[in-house]
């Protein structure tokens, strides 16, 4: 049976370190005291014990790479993600809508700080990126076309395929577009119909159409809505 | 001396205080010599912070019985029992009063919480004065003295009533 510690002993950190740096105060104290001495013997065992694994067991620790190194390569595509989550899957704020002939289409801009919807003539910087939100009210096909002050068309959304987007209701579309470094005034359109329209009937009806006067565009068998923004130069 | 060589020599001078700690927390070998890899491993993470040579046996020696508490925590969680220092099986060597002593500590021990037991082992089992355990754990005296007391108190509802 181990004897029991008495008051005088040291404490187990202080027998540590006379250990590790013997204290003759200590040394005394274990040579008259049953408790300490067997403490002593069983840190012995405890060392010879130690001595087998221990080593191995250090080389396991340095050799792990830390948490940071391990996850390091995975860090800018994740902090991508992060960043372009934050800015497609936050719920589009409520705002007032740009609208004409009864169709609406928002226009949200996301760049430096959250996203926002474009009002008419909103100014926009290169590098922001566009989203585009419509409410056909009811099923509908959708493209969504750029027009430059040189009366040139973008094909925005979809950017590939041949048919338009299919919209129910209302939705945030797939999809968006990054400004470049143009500036000068840019419509935005939105080209809703009832039966798919082929791109290049919206293509040529948008083609060279005044970039400030939305009333001059007219496309048979659709309806549009649209918003103008103005780019400016970095 | 390079930064990992450094390190190296301290993992080597102090292991065997560390698994010495672990061991007589956890009482058993396997779970020892796990809490003895966290704590290096926790030595390799916070090299940085590492404190000058007089200073890092305690530093060791904290940080060693901090992972084992938080070991026979994560055990508790893991088993559901929430006795888990049930591990602490006595040997054949033990002799009656032994067993019977250790039961009253662990059903002592198993309704206090993890800060009131670091404090109750650091002080009643280690024999830190309450002033040592206030250093060690960043505590002030006073809160190591009331987790002390409600650790007492607990124990004595716990083992008489």
């Amino acid at each position: 049976m181990n004897a029991p510690r008495t008051a005088q002993c040291p404490s187990d950190l202080a027998l540590e370190e006379h250990l590790l740096e013997a204290n003759p105060a200590t040394a005394r104290h274990i040579a008259g005291c049953a408790h300490c001495q067997a403490w002593e013997r069983s840190a012995a065992e405890a060392s010879r014990a130690f001595a087998h694994q221990g080593p191995r067991w250090i080389a396991k620790a340095q050799a792990r790479p830390s948490l940071v190194s391990r996850w390091a390569p995975l860090l800018p595509a994740a902090a991508l993600a992060a960043a372009a989550l934050f800015f497609f899957l936050q719920a589009p704020p409520e705002s007032p809508r740009y609208a004409t002939k009864g169709e609406a289409l928002t226009v949200y801009v996301g760049g430096q700080g959250p996203p926002r919807a474009a009002t008419d003539g909103e100014r926009v910087r290169p590098g922001e990126a566009l989203r585009f939100h419509v409410a056909p009210g009811e099923g509908a096909f959708v493209w969504i076309a750029s027009v430059d002050s040189t009366g040139t068309v973008s094909r925005l959304a979809p950017a590939e395929g041949t048919t338009p987007l299919a919209v129910e209701g209302a939705g945030l579309l797939p999809g968006g577009a990054v400004l470049d470094a143009t500036g000068g005034p840019e419509r935005i359109w939105a080209v809703i119909s009832k039966e798919p329209l082929s791109w290049s009937v919206v293509e040529q009806a948008l083609r060279g159409s005044p970039v400030r006067d939305p009333a001059a565009v007219h496309i048979p068998g659709a309806r549009t809505a649209t918003v103008l923004l103005e780019r400016s130069a970095p | 001396m390079r930064d990992g060589d450094a390190l190296s020599e301290v993992c080597h001078r102090l292991g065997p205080a560390i698994y010495r700690r672990c061991l007589k927390i956890l009482r058993n070998p396997d779970e020892a010599a796990d809490a003895c890899q966290k704590v290096f491993l926790q030595l390799v993470r916070h090299r940085s912070r590492l404190p000058p040579e007089p200073e890092q046996l305690r530093w060791v020696y904290v940080v060693a019985t901090r992972v084992c508490f938080a070991q026979l925590r994560d055990d508790a969680w893991e088993t559901a029992s929430g006795a888990e220092l049930n591990h602490d099986a006595p040997s054949p060597a033990d002799s009656f009063a032994e067993v019977a002593d250790r039961q009253l500590a662990l059903k002592a021990l198993s309704c206090a919480t993890e800060h009131e037991r670091m404090v109750a082992w650091l002080v009643l089992v280690d024999g830190h004065s309450q002033e040592e355990a206030a250093e060690l754990l960043s505590l002030s005296r006073k809160t190591v003295g009331k987790r002390i007391q409600l650790f007492l108190a607990n124990a004595r509802r716990a083992v008489f009533e």
